[in-house]
């Protein structure tokens, strides 16, 4: 509308002005000779390219400016992820901008049933409830989170094995030093004096995962009957015990435990390099698994039916006990075709992004098959 | 002054003229300027905008034709362009980065791949056939090992009566043979007649064996005889009008035709031709795509299957093209089994595609 009232106003406006040159252009004529008739029709030409210009500039608008947006809000822990995703992907297609907001996961279900958002980001499989109100909404494994504990190579040299019950202990507290941790699980540690735990200060996807995992420590049985519950919930930011060293990061987290001979943490996957990664009891299967990547897509089942499927503890030969799937959910009543565009990015470009975050790719497995076969039957909206 | 006079009062008639002479100068004017700034207008920008051009196969041309089309109403900012000339010209095109996507029903040769290490070569679709039978011939159940198929569209066997003799076994029909052919260049004929040369790896259960010699192209000299007709619908009909016909479709065409099972000498199966059967014969872990999928000895695989492949060319790659091969892979594999191909979406291909497609980034 705004561009049809710009035409015409633009359309009056060259009328004047032919009618003031048609004046003057009589005024001229007399007392000129036939050669005028030539100069007239030039000038009109040239005010005819310059108004077929300016018409094509507005009703086309140059192709290059035009501009997308893609709003993603939800997940604390996902948030990181899309950041990379929304640089590395708009260095890829200038003309499309990625902009992540937070909220946490329940605000990213939310408001992308209600079409407020392109995509919510999810760190868990929404309730069967938000299934039950919302059935059109997809919901997308974009990628997997896992997180190892590391010690500094003064606690233990280089091996360390922990259970669920014993990390429960140290991270909660309940036990403060070594010498401690070694009676009361019946191990040999080579480390004596205080127990120094690195956690996390700032909201963290990892530090919720890692709770997560702390939870089952009623599935593990201590083989020294040592047997601890978790208490502080698994919020992205846990009221730790007043002793550990609060810290920035995961990058914050492993220097700590570095530079300290008697330091224990937990990081992100992708930030376990130069310190000793403890291997983890899975009492799924029975089996300690030293924390990997690879160890931990073992999670995932050779077919994925259930994207929602815990993968915590999973029974599958080799897996790696803490490990869950992070999630981007659309919305095919409001979908954009640039929204599709960049669901196919993240699920294939986008994989190579995710270990700079410290989480998991899943290109190759069966949560990619999974999520490209929802991707693949996405249709624009409009 | 005469001439001033008539120019300051003009008739009606003359000054309508004069005006119109000036309006065709700026009506002229406008077409002109408009035209030119769309001329001068700079490349579109931004990675969203443009046509994506293919060239080469034939045989994926019908594919890459459907693919433009679905991808023009998702993105209708973008186009594609896809052309033919042949698996050969998409390989060079592509490579001296002429095109964005060249088309090749067959993985390029050694010399090629060592000469153009850039180009990086993706299966997007796969590709096979059936033979169908009116049921006039033996009901609902029919068989056949390529040893009968070479004799049959070789015409070394012309009726029905022959065939059973020769092969030793029973068929109800005893007329004529009318075998249906395609009358067009077909990648459903150079993929079925790949399969008939495989005929040596076959052993007749009656000693009958056949050798074919027609070659393998687009468009083969079939013996005088065959009814040559256009196009898998056209194969379809003619045997569906004909009680002692036989013929062969891609697998999307063979509707309420009897399908024939093939024996795989690779697997010693007889194996009913489906696309999941088909995609039995893409191995689990797929290392090199250019790996031969014929006869494959996997269990439950149908013998008659070959990969189809886009090229594209690192040193000349668009944001648009990577948007569109990406969707190839993933929503364009809705669309494959509707030009009769199959789908290779959760297979092992699309995963080595996929993986490729993953490091990759424009050029621009």
């Amino acid at each position: 509308m705004k561009h049809l009232r710009h035409l015409r106003a633009c359309a009056n406006d060259a009328y004047r002005l032919i009618l003031g040159f048609l004046a003057r252009v009589r005024k001229k004529i007399i007392g000129a000779d036939k050669m005028n008739d030539t100069m007239k029709l030039l000038g009109f030409l040239v005010i005819g390219l310059v108004i077929g210009a300016g018409a094509t500039l507005i009703v086309a608008p140059p192709s290059g400016t035009q501009t997308y947006t893609i709003t993603t809000a939800g997940s604390t822990t996902v948030y990181p992820l899309s950041q990379e995703w929304a640089v590395q992907f708009h260095a890829d297609y200038p003309s499309i901008t990625v902009n992540p907001s937070t909220g946490g996961s329940g605000l990213g279900q939310s408001q992308i049933a209600d079409g407020l958002i392109d995509i919510g980001a999810s760190s868990s499989f929404p309730k069967e409830d938000y299934l039950t109100s919302n059935p059109d909404i997809e919901i997308i494994p974009v990628s997997a989170d896992a997180l190892g504990i590391v010690a500094n190579p003064g606690v233990n040299g280089s091996t360390f094995q922990m259970d669920c019950d014993m990390a429960v202990a140290i991270f909660q507290g309940n036990v403060t030093t070594w010498e401690d941790f070694e009676t009361t699980f019946n191990v040999a540690i080579v480390a004596t004096g205080s127990i120094n735990v690195y956690v996390r200060s700032d909201a963290s996807g990892t530090t919720a995962t890692f709770a997560k995992w702390l939870e089952t420590a009623d599935e593990n049985t201590n083989a020294n009957s040592a047997e601890y519950e978790w208490g502080l919930g698994h919020s992205e930011v846990v009221a730790w015990p007043g002793t550990h060293s609060s810290v920035d990061g995961n990058p914050g987290v492993a220097s700590g435990v570095q530079g300290d001979t008697q330091g224990i943490g937990y990081v992100g996957l992708a930030f376990m390099e130069g310190l000793i990664a403890v291997d983890l009891y899975n009492p799924g299967i029975g089996n300690y698994v030293t924390p990997s990547l690879e160890n931990a897509l073992k999670a995932l089942p050779d077919e994925i039916t259930d994207p929602g499927q815990n993968l915590m503890n999973s029974n599958n030969t080799g897996a790696y006990p803490i490990a869950r799937l992070l999630y981007y959910l659309v919305n095919p009543d409001n979908l954009n075709w640039y929204t599709i565009v960049y669901l196919n990015w993240v699920l294939v470009q986008g994989q190579q992004y995710i270990s700079t975050v410290g989480y998991v790719p899943i290109s190759g497995t069966s949560a990619a098959t999974y999520a490209l076969s929802v991707v693949a039957a996405l249709t624009p909206s409009a | 002054m005469a001439f001033m006079l008539i120019s300051e009062e003009p008739t009606m008639k003359s000054l309508w003229k004069q005006k119109s002479g000036l309006m065709t100068g700026l009506i002229v004017g406008i077409l002109l300027g408009a035209g030119g700034l769309i001329f001068i207008s700079p490349p579109p920008g931004g990675g969203v905008q443009g046509t994506v051009t293919t060239a080469g196969s034939s045989t994926v041309y019908p594919l890459s034709q459907i693919w433009a089309t679905e991808f023009n109403a998702v993105f209708p900012s973008l186009s594609v362009n896809p052309s033919t000339g042949g698996s050969g010209l998409g390989q060079s095109m592509v490579a001296q980065a002429l095109i964005d996507i060249g088309a090749s029903s067959s993985y390029p040769k050694q010399d090629y791949i060592d000469t153009n290490p850039n180009v990086e070569i993706l299966p997007v679709s796969a590709d096979a056939l059936g033979i169908v039978v009116n049921e006039g011939i033996n009901g609902s159940h029919f068989r056949l090992d390529c040893d009968m198929a070479v004799a049959i569209f070789q015409r070394n066997v012309t009726t029905w009566a022959d065939f059973s003799s020769v092969f030793a076994v029973t068929v109800q029909a005893t007329g004529p043979i009318d075998v249906f052919v395609r009358s067009d260049a077909s990648g459903t004929t150079a993929t079925f007649a790949k399969w008939l040369e495989t005929a040596d790896e076959n052993t007749n259960a009656n000693g009958a064996e056949y050798q074919w010699g027609l070659g393998h192209e687009e468009a083969l000299s079939f013996p005088a005889g065959v009814n040559a007709v256009d196009g898998n619908p056209g194969v379809a009909s003619g045997v569906e009008g004909d009680s002692t016909a036989i013929g062969y479709v891609g697998l999307a065409f063979m509707g309420d035709l009897v399908a024939a099972d093939l024996y795989n000498p690779g697997n010693g199966e007889w194996v009913t031709p489906s696309i999941s059967n088909a995609v039995k014969a893409i191995p689990s872990n797929l290392t090199t795509p250019g790996q031969n999928i014929m006869n494959s000895d996997i269990e439950g695989a149908y013998p008659i299957a070959r990969l189809l492949f886009y090229l594209i060319n690192r040193n000349n790659l668009r944001p648009t093209t990577i948007m569109y091969v990406t969707w190839c892979l993933v929503q364009g594999q809705r669309f494959i089994s509707t030009v009769g191909y199959v789908p290779i979406n959760g297979t092992a291909a699309q995963g080595y595609s996929l993986e490729i497609m993953k490091s990759l980034s424009p050029t621009e």
